[in-house]
């Protein structure tokens, strides 16, 4: 077992946003979480990558506690997250952007390997390495967040709604990247507002509903 | 010609240390989003330091005294940073308490620098006497020498900032803070050595200025309004901006002081200001929503 969350509770000053959910995320799975706007599908992915603070509940990665460790104390486990709203340092290149990735010097021995990857896998950001990542179309500002997230030597991606604000034929491409990145061994747990555009992908979806776990269906 | 081309020097060796001190300012509020009001009380106090380790209490050559205020000020800032700033940063509103509470800090240094050491002026030796005869023009050789420091004090800090794997950390943390945090950045560390560098910043800009505008309690305020000047007309944030802004402000300042006077400098100042922010509301290059 990969990811492991019980009972978790998770407060915004006085506004409670998950109100005890449990899932549990299988080793090299692609995990799907859906569920409307406002209903705390991106606070379960920040609380798990440590952006969040964390009320009650636990949390084990590989069997590990991870509640109240810090996101550069998961980035160093190789928890990872990819932000919607990417959340890339605008006025740096890409290259510089997928460079700070493998901040952490776990990940920096490895950058070399990881930087022919996320090139193989995204060629667009190879052609653009000196550009700002501000210039970035919406579709390659995703890339480069992925790529960056890949950079950091990830175990676990935490991947949220990388659909927001493409069109529909970038959005299948982003998706099959994401398959890509599961089928090398990566466990993702992934967060889209839809079912129709993961059912057919992911092996697990679980529903969030006003903060709870809704329903459990296996694809 | 000879008059245009010693104005000319003059300028550029004065924004060149006003670019170091209001670097120290720009780096802070990059970083952390903060204004630091005893940006010029700590210039202020490693003046006084300076003056101590030269003149008051040891006789080091002023040149030693830098290099040993160097990580005694970064020290200094670290602490500044942990027990003034940190503190109030899990707050909600911590961007006006932090502000505040530099100000508070500000007097704390002023009047402890009064108790100290007298409300009556004092200077600091030059790094060099003397002059320098370039063809026609003669520059004093402290000056030259400020020149020189100041211009690979700020290109050290640009290499650092571009080229190492910390200096890019900072700069990841001024442009995006979760960013920084998600690729496993520890943004509370990038703070604390923000306000280190920017106090030896101050340090190395109250070394070289201290031989002229001496020494006083309450004397880091006028340096201060400056650095913040050059911060707003360069773009709050931008360290590119604050490198021209400097030596805008440098050669207008030497301009003004050659044709008017001194006391026209700061009125002047703002003319200017005024201007290009009627222009560019963010200054030269400033990009910062927020």
């Amino acid at each position: 077992m990969s990811l492991e969350i019980r009972d978790l509770h998770v407060f915004y000053g006085d506004f409670h946003v998950l109100h005890g959910v449990s899932l549990t995320v299988e080793e090299g799975q692609l995990a799907g979480v859906i569920g409307a706007n406002g209903h705390g599908k991106s606070t379960l992915l920040k609380a798990i990558c440590g952006l969040v603070p964390v009320r009650a509940g636990s949390m084990t990665y590989r069997g590990e506690r991870i509640n109240g460790l810090s996101a550069p104390d998961l980035v160093a486990r190789g928890i990872v997250y990819v932000a919607e709203v990417r959340h890339l340092f605008a006025q740096m290149t890409v290259r510089e952007n997928l460079m700070l990735g493998a901040y952490l010097p776990r990940a920096r021995k490895a950058a070399a390997r990881n930087l022919d990857q996320v090139y193989s896998l995204y060629p667009r950001l190879k052609e653009r390495e000196r550009q700002l990542a501000g210039t970035l179309s919406g579709g390659e500002a995703q890339m480069l967040a992925l790529g960056r997230g890949l950079m950091s030597e990830a175990a676990f991606m935490a991947i949220d709604e990388p659909s927001l604000g493409l069109a529909p034929g970038l959005t299948a491409t982003m998706l099959d990247t994401i398959q890509a990145i599961n089928a090398r061994g990566i466990t993702i747990l992934l967060v889209e507002q839809s079912l129709a555009l993961i059912a057919d992908r992911v092996h697990a979806v679980h529903e969030i509903e006003e903060g709870r776990i809704a329903a459990l269906a296996h694809a | 010609m000879q008059q245009v081309l010693e104005i000319l020097v003059s300028g550029l060796s004065q924004g060149a240390v006003y670019c170091v001190f209001a670097l120290g300012l720009s780096l802070v509020y990059g970083t952390s989003r903060i204004l630091n009001f005893a940006h010029g009380s700590m210039y202020m106090t490693a003046a006084y330091l300076a003056w101590l380790l030269t003149a008051g209490w040891l006789t080091l050559p002023v040149g030693v005294a830098l290099l040993v205020l160097v990580p005694v000020l970064f020290l200094f800032g670290v602490g500044v940073e942990r027990l003034v700033i940190r503190p109030l940063r899990p707050h909600a509103n911590w961007k006006t308490a932090t502000m505040m509470a530099t100000l508070g800090f500000a007097f704390v240094l002023d009047n402890l620098n009064l108790v100290l050491f007298g409300p009556t002026s004092i200077t600091l030796a030059p790094l060099v006497e003397g002059t320098l005869a370039l063809g026609p023009v003669v520059i004093s050789r402290q000056s030259a020498v400020t020149l020189v420091l100041a211009v690979l004090v700020v290109a050290a800090l640009q290499v650092f900032l571009t080229h190492s794997a910390f200096g890019r950390a900072m700069r990841a943390v001024s442009q995006d803070m979760t960013g920084a945090e998600m690729v496993g950045i520890r943004v509370g560390r990038v703070y604390a050595a923000s306000f280190g560098i920017s106090a030896v910043l101050a340090g190395v800009a109250a070394v070289l200025l201290s031989p002229v505008y001496l020494i006083s309690p309450l004397g880091g305020w006028a340096p201060f309004l400056k650095a913040f000047v050059i911060v707003v007309f360069g773009g709050l944030g931008s360290t590119q901006g604050v490198l021209y802004a400097a030596f805008i402000l440098g050669l207008v300042e030497a301009v003004v002081v050659a044709e008017l006077s001194a006391s026209w400098t700061m009125p002047i100042w703002f003319l200017v200001l005024l201007t290009v922010l009627m222009v560019r509301p963010r200054g030269l290059l400033g990009s910062w929503g927020d």
